[in-house]
């Protein structure tokens, strides 16, 4: 995720009420939010209406943001929140966390010149990816997405998940950990799909 | 090493974070079982996979949505003290605040001495209390036919539902009132004006509500109501977008410009 160089002026501007300014804002942060919220929940529809929801608050409480963080990194604090509230009350509703019926991740289309084998494979990792994530607990799978998937610096996932760097780091091993034992159980030829750049590296 | 103690130890020696004793012993035990070799290889792929994967976006544009609900509460809220420290003329209110009272101190104490007016100091006064002209900058000077080809344009979507270019048209104006918003010729108390357009043309993009007929007689009724800056503004907006969309071709476009007979 690229932060904006100049995200202090134009959340100053959108203080101010100019809505240009906020817009530019949400171009730069609304894709790894959404994605963010959309592996959290499951559920496109869902994700959409989080992420609503995360900018208009954001807009309607700028004049708590105080610049001590990115503001992308407040905005990931808002949509976790939001997101794990939302969570939280379906559970309480349904008895049971969405179902993974939910989840449509479709491949995008490949250009003409590449192989059709590898949009397939990327589809299939993807699937297995997501459900692999949707069985880890709320607070690993949230360490795990910000600091892995979305790849923030764990300094900003301890801002985001209110908690110490140890704890973020701690959170991602046993995220990671329990990703690998699930991955064995239910995929084990995931392992065969590893490139093997990735293997090399610490030989 | 066993293989419970290996598990534990892979996400830091996939991360290279063990000391070079303790990842001797883990690769010691990776030579010699298949069961932790393998677990290693998806580890690896928790983190590598993710890196292929096609980026993420949501479906549809949510901006209109999100304009609509903030407009609705029209500037953020401020804390309480920042709103105290506002600057005024540059300066903090408080600041301006005394710089006020001493100054109307200064003139109660002037004006002491001057209780009697001459005539022509009252003719003076009168002619400064003359209303302020509207503003008529030259950018303005086809303000007329600007207005009525917008009026036009307006009223041709009367059954939004029957034009299909409508959602795209009601978003291009949407965004062309946001960057009329930050037009230095446009007095603060225009904004919130121009905020009921946005929010009623916004609604207008999800063409087929039930709120769809009702919003657009009030943006309408703003058009032809408000007064000639308001009025030229939303003008502007309307042929800024109608310019800018692609699916309107020009002599459509000139024929709108025309003054309807």
């Amino acid at each position: 995720m690229r932060i904006l160089e100049d995200e202090l002026k134009l959340v100053e501007q959108a203080r101010g009420g100019n809505l240009r300014a906020f817009h530019t804002l949400y171009e730069a942060y609304a894709a790894p939010l959404y994605a963010f919220i959309l592996r959290m929940t499951r559920s496109r529809e869902d994700a959409e209406d989080l992420l609503q929801n995360t900018f208009v608050k954001a807009y309607r409480n700028l004049s708590r943001f105080r610049g001590d963080s990115h503001f992308s990194t407040w905005l990931f604090s808002i949509a976790k929140n939001e997101t794990v509230s939302f969570l939280r009350q379906h559970k309480r509703r349904n008895g049971k966390e969405l179902s993974l019926n939910d989840v449509s991740t479709p491949a995008l289309s490949l250009p003409d010149d590449e192989d059709p084998e590898v949009d397939v494979l990327n589809s299939e990792t993807e699937a297995v990816l997501h459900q692999a994530v949707s069985h880890l607990p709320e607070k690993y799978r949230a360490a795990f997405l910000l600091g892995v998937v979305e790849g923030l610096p764990y300094e900003e996932v301890g801002k985001i998940l209110k908690c110490t760097v140890p704890n973020v780091k701690s959170r991602i091993f046993r995220a990671r950990a329990k990703l690998a034992k699930w991955l064995r159980k239910h995929y084990p030829e995931f392992a065969a799909l590893v490139p093997e750049r990735s293997k090399k590296q610490e030989a | 090493m066993r293989c419970r103690k290996v598990e534990k130890l892979l996400p830091a020696y996939v991360d290279g974070e063990l000391s070079e004793r303790v990842s001797a012993r883990v690769e010691q035990h990776l030579a010699t079982c298949s069961h932790c070799a393998a677990l290693l290889e998806l580890h690896r792929g928790v983190l590598t996979q993710w890196e292929g994967l096609p980026a993420v976006a949501p479906e549809r544009n949510l901006w209109p949505e999100i304009v609509a609900r903030i407009t609705a509460s029209p500037k953020p809220r401020r804390s309480r003290l920042s709103e105290l420290w506002q600057p005024v003329f540059g300066l903090p209110a408080p600041v301006v605040g005394v710089a006020l009272f001493l100054l109307a101190v200064g003139l109660g104490l002037f004006s002491y001495r001057f209780t009697h007016t001459s005539p022509r100091q009252v003719e003076r006064v009168a002619e400064a209390s003359q209303p302020v002209q509207p503003n008529t900058s030259p950018a303005y000077s086809d303000a007329p036919q600007i207005f009525e080809a917008a009026a036009t344009i307006l009223g041709e979507t009367r059954n939004p539902t029957a034009d299909k270019l409508l959602p795209t048209k009601a978003e291009l104006v949407g965004q062309a009132v946001l960057q009329l918003q930050s037009d230095p010729f446009l007095g603060k108390e225009l904004k919130p004006l121009l905020d009921d357009v946005e929010i009623a043309l916004t609604e207008l993009s999800a063409a087929g509500s039930p709120s769809s007929q009702t919003t657009l007689r009030d943006v309408q009724k703003l058009v032809r109501e408000k007064d000639l800056l308001v009025r030229l503004s939303v003008a502007k907006a309307v042929l800024s977008a109608l310019t800018e969309a692609n699916d309107m071709p020009p002599e459509i476009l000139a024929a709108y410009l025309q003054p309807p007979k």
